[in-house]
């Protein structure tokens, strides 16, 4: 069966696809917007439940654990053999099958990555076993898409990180309100000479368009916002990106390839509908969207005489440097009260230790978290302490509220070997082959991880800690930060899309999710992936003005 | 009887879009829609919960519901661990045997205490745990009393929301 040709079809209903949609519907474009899960409403979900919360462990509701048609296989290095994964094992990367992707579910950090970020080689040098490199765009560049992120989803902060780019407007909204055990360690970042500043949060903080305010329940990270206070896709643009009338949703809708003309290139893409049935959709511009983990998948299972190895992936590109970030987490125990219940949870950071540190590259920025959970502060004990029984009880009664936890999204070094490609072996249950992870750490990061466990635990210390608590790193596997597996580049060579993120050589290709990332950076990527999806919307909408792809001249 | 490298998480989430034909008859018929054990089974199951949040001055596992909850949750959506619960009641009785020569209800508290502890750190006899070990099991009865005990109260392990207040966890909209 065929559609109806569109001028765009976009795969992945998430966070980045809900971007371009937006914008190109506005800008007259006749969109499809296909997502392989469904389209929920917030009645479908258990609310404010720790029993459903990623806190645990498992994955998000959409994407739940007894969902057995979606298997990939996973392995650390070359050397181990591809294991057979599915939704509930661990190395399975997080992932919201649903309208909104994982943002719907997310912590709510909205970071501008620093200008060093876009200059990774310039600022470490190059390293033995990473591919580490300079972005080919800069923050300044970035700068107008970034302020049109924050005011269009509604980011409230403050402006008070000196390790900061400019910015040419103040945050939308103001930043959360601080619990007594961020303001414990905003002192003692001050006492040792650091910076402290608020965290940015995609939260609506005050009224903010037609969205209600944040209610300040603790079930946030993690949790759907049943109120809409959460800054997302769903919350923030999908309402008037269908009030255009030019944006077709269709969901439940598993894309297999994208399709070629007789001459090579892409005229849209294959799916399967709701009912099983393969359906093509026709369309002059093909845009990706699918996650780091399933944009690779896709272009490496779009094979053809023209695109023998996968489309985009004429140099082996397609799916490498597969990043997520390696932080550790070190929650100190406190004699005084450091939450008085309530959420979202993300307090102070300080980006002191971003930039150069002794002995290794990169960095992170550091930030704190006072909420707990009931049933996830269970397993946050000392080594050795009793896990069960009188001492239990005794301990979560003591510590539930006096603890704070520090957390560092730091910079994993981008590796070559680290990887999406797909299974020959293993198939979905529409029959497509699997995204298989290759993923192991580099020393970098092991120094990395530990020198943040020595600077974390230092700083709880000064704020008043009685203990802290803190496990080493572990071996690896990329999680709900998966990025970097169609980096952006100038030399096709070392790369699989332009600045814009046009797949180089095939220009109605393009890639707007994070895979782009060509550098993890040192926190949370939801914004700047957003930001590049504005960035790539913005190129695509003047080209098409201009005539490009038989678009209307304006 | 695989297990999921996650944790012993009851999936509840799961529930709304799992098929559920089937979970009701597979339930006995003796008329408790609840009973997936027998009084014994229930009785032990209640004497090793009570052992993972045991009362002090704040109720006990038993109090709360925590039995009923884990059975609730086997009997409409986990019903793959039933096999392995009813595999570790009777390797907990054979342990007892051997350690004791009494059934695990004979012992005292603190007996039962000190096998719990064994049966943690796998150093109880191996011919007793033929199918699940020792630790697995131990993990799953403290995972799932725990999930029971502090969870939302409508699921039935934490009546009252005695283990919430214990803590001072308060969620705004169930009051």
């Amino acid at each position: 069966m065929s559609r109806d040709r569109v001028d765009a079809v976009i795969v992945g209903a998430g966070a980045s696809g809900g971007v371009v949609a937006h914008e190109l519907a506005h800008a007259g474009l006749r969109v499809v917007l296909l997502e392989r899960g469904p389209q929920l409403n917030v009645k479908d979900f258990q609310l404010h439940d720790e029993m459903i919360s990623n806190s645990r462990g498992h994955l998000f509701p959409a994407f739940n654990g007894l969902d057995h048609r979606h298997p990939r296989e996973f392995r650390h290095t070359s050397a181990d053999s591809f294991q057979k994964i599915f939704p509930e094992d661990g190395y399975y990367p997080l992932l919201a099958a649903v309208v909104g992707g994982g943002q719907l579910f997310y912590g709510a950090l909205m970071w501008r990555f620093l200008p060093i970020d876009f200059r990774a080689k310039s600022t470490y040098g190059t390293m033995e076993g990473s591919t580490l490199d300079d972005w080919p765009l800069t923050y300044d560049e970035l700068e107008p898409f970034y302020d049109k992120a924050e005011y269009t989803l509604g980011v409230a902060g403050e402006d008070g990180d000196p390790f900061a780019g400019k910015r040419s407007r103040p945050f939308p909204l103001p930043p959360v309100d601080l619990q007594p055990g961020d303001l414990l360690v905003k002192k003692a970042a001050q006492k040792l000479g650091y910076q402290p500043f608020s965290v940015p949060l995609g939260i609506a903080t005050q009224k903010f368009k037609d969205r209600n305010p944040c209610v300040r329940h603790p079930c946030c990270n993690g949790f759907i916002c049943e109120i809409g206070a959460k800054s997302t896709m769903v919350t923030a643009l999908l309402p008037s990106t269908l009030a255009t009338g030019n944006c077709q949703l269709i969901t439940e809708a598993v894309v297999k390839e994208v399709t070629t003309d007789r001459r090579g290139r892409p005229n849209g893409v294959s799916y399967f509908d709701k009912s099983g049935k393969l359906t093509n959709q026709p369309a002059r511009l093909v845009i990706l969207a699918a996650s780091a983990t399933e944009t690779p998948r896709l272009l490496l299972n779009s094979r053809s005489r023209w695109f023998p190895k996968g489309m985009g992936n004429q140099h082996d590109w397609v799916g490498r440097n597969l990043m997520d970030h390696i932080g550790p987490s070190v929650v100190g125990l406190f004699n005084e009260t450091t939450n008085d219940g309530i959420g979202p949870g993300p307090g102070i950071a300080i980006d002191d230790f971003y930039g150069k540190n002794p002995g290794f590259a990169g960095g992170g920025v550091i930030y704190s978290r006072t909420e707990a959970l009931p049933i996830a502060f269970a397993n946050v004990r000392p080594p050795g302490a009793p896990m069960w029984g009188k001492a239990h009880k005794q301990f979560q009664r003591d510590y539930f509220r006096r603890q704070v936890r520090l957390w560092v999204p730091g910079e994993a070094r981008p590796k070559f070997e680290n990887r999406v490609d797909v299974s020959p072996t293993v198939r979905d249950a529409w029959g497509i082959p699997v995204s298989r992870i290759t993923h192991s750490l580099h020393p970098n990061d092991y120094q990395l991880y530990e020198f943040f466990r020595g600077k974390m635990a230092e700083l709880l210390k000064e704020a008043g800690a009685t203990e802290v608590i803190s496990r080493p790193a572990g071996k690896g596997g990329v999680d709900a930060h998966q990025c970097g597996t169609c980096r952006l580049g100038n030399d096709p060579k070392t790369s699989v899309v332009n600045r814009y993120g046009q797949v180089h050589d095939v220009d109605n290709l393009f890639i707007v999710d994070g895979s782009l990332l060509v550098t993890a950076g040192g926190r949370n990527p939801a914004l700047t992936i957003q930001a590049l999806a504005f960035w790539a919307s913005d190129y695509i909408v003047r080209q098409w003005k201009a005539g490009s792809w038989g678009g209307r001249k304006a | 009887m695989t297990l999921s490298r996650r944790g012993f998480i009851f999936l509840l989430s799961a529930l709304p879009f799992a098929p559920k034909a089937g979970l009701a008859q597979s339930v006995s018929k003796s008329g408790d829609q609840n009973r997936l054990f027998d009084d014994t089974e229930r009785r032990l199951l209640g004497s090793l919960c009570e052992q993972i949040f045991p009362k002090d001055e704040f109720p006990g596992a038993i109090e709360l519901g925590v039995p009923g909850f884990i059975e609730r949750c086997l009997r409409e959506g986990h019903a793959d661990w039933t096999g392995i619960y009813r595999a570790g009641f009777r390797s907990t009785e054979a342990s007892s045997r051997s350690v004791h020569q009494k059934a695990f209800l004979e012992l005292s508290f603190d007996e039962q205490t000190r096998l719990l502890e064994r049966m943690q750190t796998a150093d109880l006899p191996k011919a007793d745990w033929p199918s699940v070990t020792a630790k697995d099991f131990f993990r799953l009865i403290r995972d799932h009393t725990l999930q029971g005990a502090y969870s939302h109260p409508k699921y039935g392990g934490n009546r009252n929301k005695a283990a919430w207040d214990m803590i001072g966890y308060y969620d705004f909209w169930v009051e």
